[in-house]
């Protein structure tokens, strides 16, 4: 039921009108989600991701698909992330700072992945958001009235409906 | 576009309110249940707390009434705090350190009395089972303190010794004791016999090869030629000296054999004495007869160990516990500065390190449970400084300096834990002097001393370092009160009386962990001399009577063969006498009619 649901929300994310600005920008911080490995980290960003009025299907979709991306790419991370914590010396008075702040430290922020991460994650919201934006008209224009007419798609939303029904008669 | 999603907004601070509010209103609540839970995993009992309050603006917490039971006996308290208070540093909390510069704990007491049993219930005693690690070093020590004491002290006392010694003094026979064909004395004589015979039989093999008889009828030949001889020529002269000269000889050597005779006739005379001459074997065989009605020896090691062994190896279980407890929560070695993950570095920024838990210093108040004969307890204080989880981050070890005193008994308790570094080092000294001798809990029977009515000093020290655990105690126990002996029947009384008269004695205890995990203990005393002096004392006379009457039988044994031999040799002797005394006559005789 929940793959259902969550395949008709995708689907309507992309066949509906719902604004390519708020999915666009859901994708870029869920990017950002799934490239950063620590939890406190990833609260922080789902609490972000929430306040603002981006959608949250492309949130999770930009979240699942860059999770996988980021264990991919941990090595690449864990260099990013040394360059930026140990290289770039005058940042660190104020890591040392942030170090000695209370909570601060459970992000983890020291660390050299999950700062790789967050680096990497905001570096990549404008060319994310902006390629996310542009995909997502160019198909609105050219392939979403014939996607509608896939079989696939007319058979979905019927056992959608079908479930709606049972539920109700139940 | 409204960028804010109010919809999220709104319910979350809702809910974090509500939380908040909870928080303030329950959190004591489920702050005690926590710390009871915690405690209770920690100590294997129950422990209770009257109330527990918090306060957020101060972030102090206070705690009134707290009990812990004492696993080794769930009715009375290993514990027993009136009152717990203490403030917290507000920022190191919200990075999960809690940092607590000085804390009160007064009205501390150990080993009260409890209403209810303090046994865990059986799911968390389950828990707690799982939680202890079985196969630690520790774990060993206890199995083997354990096991040293069902073995050391679950046999029964040595009295048994005593009920041997009076049976067997009382139902003593010497003669079926003695086995004749194996006294040292007979034999003795036998051999005795034989060499005399020997030796008579030498002196007539000696006198036969001298051939005096030979011998005198050759000088009275001589002397008859000598008178008959008339000197017509010279050569009659000089045959006639020749003749004297050799009469002159044999009258010297005739001198000389007698000297051997009365030589031989002096040693023959003497040589009769049996008796006095089997006297040394005689002695010996009194002694080994004897010993088969020995005292059976007491084994020196179960005296003390009867009257300390079983105490002392509680003592050392109970600190061999808590010591662990401290190694558990205290761990020797802190994290790395830089630690490799499996995925990422950690990079390490100054700042100002904080353990988990530190606690500068405890001010500690309360009463000791031991008390006095008039029923005074020993009001103590002190403190425990430098408690960290990451010793490596506090400069100095922990301490702790407790003193006490009533008037009349004192208290002192010092300790040293050191887990700074790859090593630890634990030192407990306790001293207490006054003790009533009622507080160290030694049964009262009718063979020991009356340990309970003396006055005690207690030095004690125990050390752990790394896994190496020793301990020692010297205990000095005076002022024995003698105890009422109408009472006591049977065997045992001898060995009441003995210990009855004992008023003091002093009792040193020693236990060390082994390299196969197990402990090794001793206990010294002098008592056991004590005892096994006035043990002998008492069964001595007895012993003599005993040996008096085995000394009795064995010469009645001996006299009758000492009368055949001596018959047998004397008229040998008499025989060689009379034979060297004819021979002496005859050689006189001869010498006489030597006139030259």
């Amino acid at each position: 039921m929940f793959v259902l649901k969550m395949l008709k929300k995708i689907i309507v994310m992309f066949q509906s009108d719902i604004s390519p600005d708020q999915i666009a920008w859901g994708f870029a911080l869920g990017a950002i989600l799934g490239l950063v490995p620590n939890l406190l980290m990833k609260i922080i960003l789902f609490v972000v991701i929430m306040l603002f009025r981006v959608n949250l299907t492309s949130a999770l979709i930009g979240c699942a698909l860059f999770s996988v991306v980021g264990f991919a790419i941990d090595p690449l991370l864990d260099k990013i992330g040394y360059f930026i914590l140990v290289n770039i010396k005058f940042l660190k008075p104020f890591y040392t700072w942030l170090y000695n702040l209370p909570v601060i430290p459970f992000s983890k922020f020291n660390n050299t992945v999950v700062m790789g991460g967050l680096i990497t994650g905001i570096a990549l919201i404008f060319p994310n958001g902006i390629l996310a934006k542009k995909a997502l008209v160019y198909y609105r224009a050219n392939y979403r009235d014939k996607v509608a007419q896939w079989k696939l798609i007319k058979l979905l939303n019927t056992a959608l409906n079908a479930t709606k029904i049972i539920k109700k008669i139940g | 576009m409204k960028i804010i999603r109010w919809s999220f907004l709104v319910p979350t601070i809702v809910i974090i309110a509500l939380l908040t509010l909870f928080n303030i209103l329950f959190f004591d609540v489920v702050l005690k249940k926590s710390v009871i839970s915690a405690g209770e995993m920690i100590f294997g009992a129950k422990v209770e707390i009257d109330s527990l309050t918090t306060s957020f603006t101060k972030v102090s917490l206070s705690i009134d009434g707290l009990r812990c039971a004492d696993r080794n006996d769930y009715f009375k308290n290993l514990i027993d705090i009136d009152h717990i208070t203490f403030d917290a540093k507000f920022t190191p909390i919200l990075r999960k350190k809690f940092i607590i510069d000085e804390m009160t704990v007064s009205g501390l007491k150990w080993g009260t009395s409890r209403k209810i049993s303090g046994k865990l219930s059986p799911k968390k005693e389950k828990k707690f089972n799982k939680k202890q690690k079985k196969d630690s070093m520790f774990a060993k020590l206890f199995e083997s303190a354990k096991n040293k004491a069902n073995e050391e002290f679950n046999k029964l006392p040595a009295v048994d010794a005593f009920s041997d010694v009076e049976s067997q003094i009382k139902d003593f026979d010497a003669a079926k004791l003695i086995d004749k064909s194996n006294l040292q004395s007979v034999k003795e004589i036998n051999k005795l016999s034989e060499d005399i015979q020997n030796k008579y039989k030498n002196y007539q093999t000696d006198f036969d090869n001298l051939k005096i008889e030979e011998k005198i009828q050759k000088t009275k030949n001589l002397i008859d030629q000598v008178s008959k001889t008339k000197v017509s020529s010279f050569d009659d002269i000089t045959k006639a000296a020749k003749n004297i000269e050799e009469l002159k000889n044999n009258k010297k050597e005739f001198d000389k054999i007698l000297k051997e005779l009365n030589n031989a006739k002096k040693d023959i005379a003497n040589s009769v004495d049996i008796s006095k001459q089997i006297q040394n074997a005689v002695n010996k065989d009194v002694d080994s007869v004897s010993s088969k009605l020995s005292v059976s020896k007491l084994n020196s090691k179960n005296i003390s160990s009867m009257i300390a062994g079983r105490q002392w190896i509680n003592r050392v279980e109970t600190v061999i516990y808590y010591m662990s407890l401290i190694k558990k929560y205290m761990p020797e070695k802190d994290k790395e500065p830089v630690k490799e993950r499996s995925k990422g570095r950690d990079v390490i920024f100054a700042q100002k390190a904080y353990p988990s838990l530190l606690i500068s210093k405890i001010n500690i108040s309360g009463t000791a449970a031991s008390e006095d004969k008039q029923g005074k307890a020993i009001a103590f204080s002190g403190s425990i400084n430098n408690i960290s989880s990451s010793p490596d981050m506090v400069s100095e070890p922990v301490t702790l300096n407790i003193v006490g005193n009533n008037g009349k008994q004192n208290l002192m308790i010092e300790g040293l834990f050191d887990h700074r570094g790859k090593t630890s080092e634990d030192l407990l000294k306790i001293s207490m002097s006054g003790v009533s001798g009622e507080s160290l809990n030694i049964p009262e029977n009718d063979y020991m001393p009356l340990v309970n009515t003396a006055d005690i000093k207690i030095s004690s020290r125990f050390e752990l370092v790394n896994d190496n655990f020793s301990c020692g105690a010297d205990v000095s126990v005076k002022d024995i009160k003698e105890k009422n002996l109408k009472s006591v029947k049977g065997n045992i009384k001898y060995l009441a009386e003995i210990t009855n008269t004992i008023k003091s004695f002093t009792l040193n205890a020693k236990a060390k962990s082994k390299e196969d995990g197990s402990l090794d203990f001793e206990i010294k005393s002098d008592i056991d001399k004590k005892i096994s002096d006035a043990i002998s004392q008492l069964f001595s006379s007895k012993i003599s009577e005993a040996k008096a009457k085995v000394k009795e039988e064995i010469n009645a044994i001996l006299k009758e063969q000492t009368k055949q031999v001596e018959d047998n040799i004397k008229v040998q002797q008499d025989s060689l006498l009379k034979n060297i005394n004819s021979q002496t006559d005859l050689i006189n005789n001869i010498k006489k009619s030597i006139k030259y």
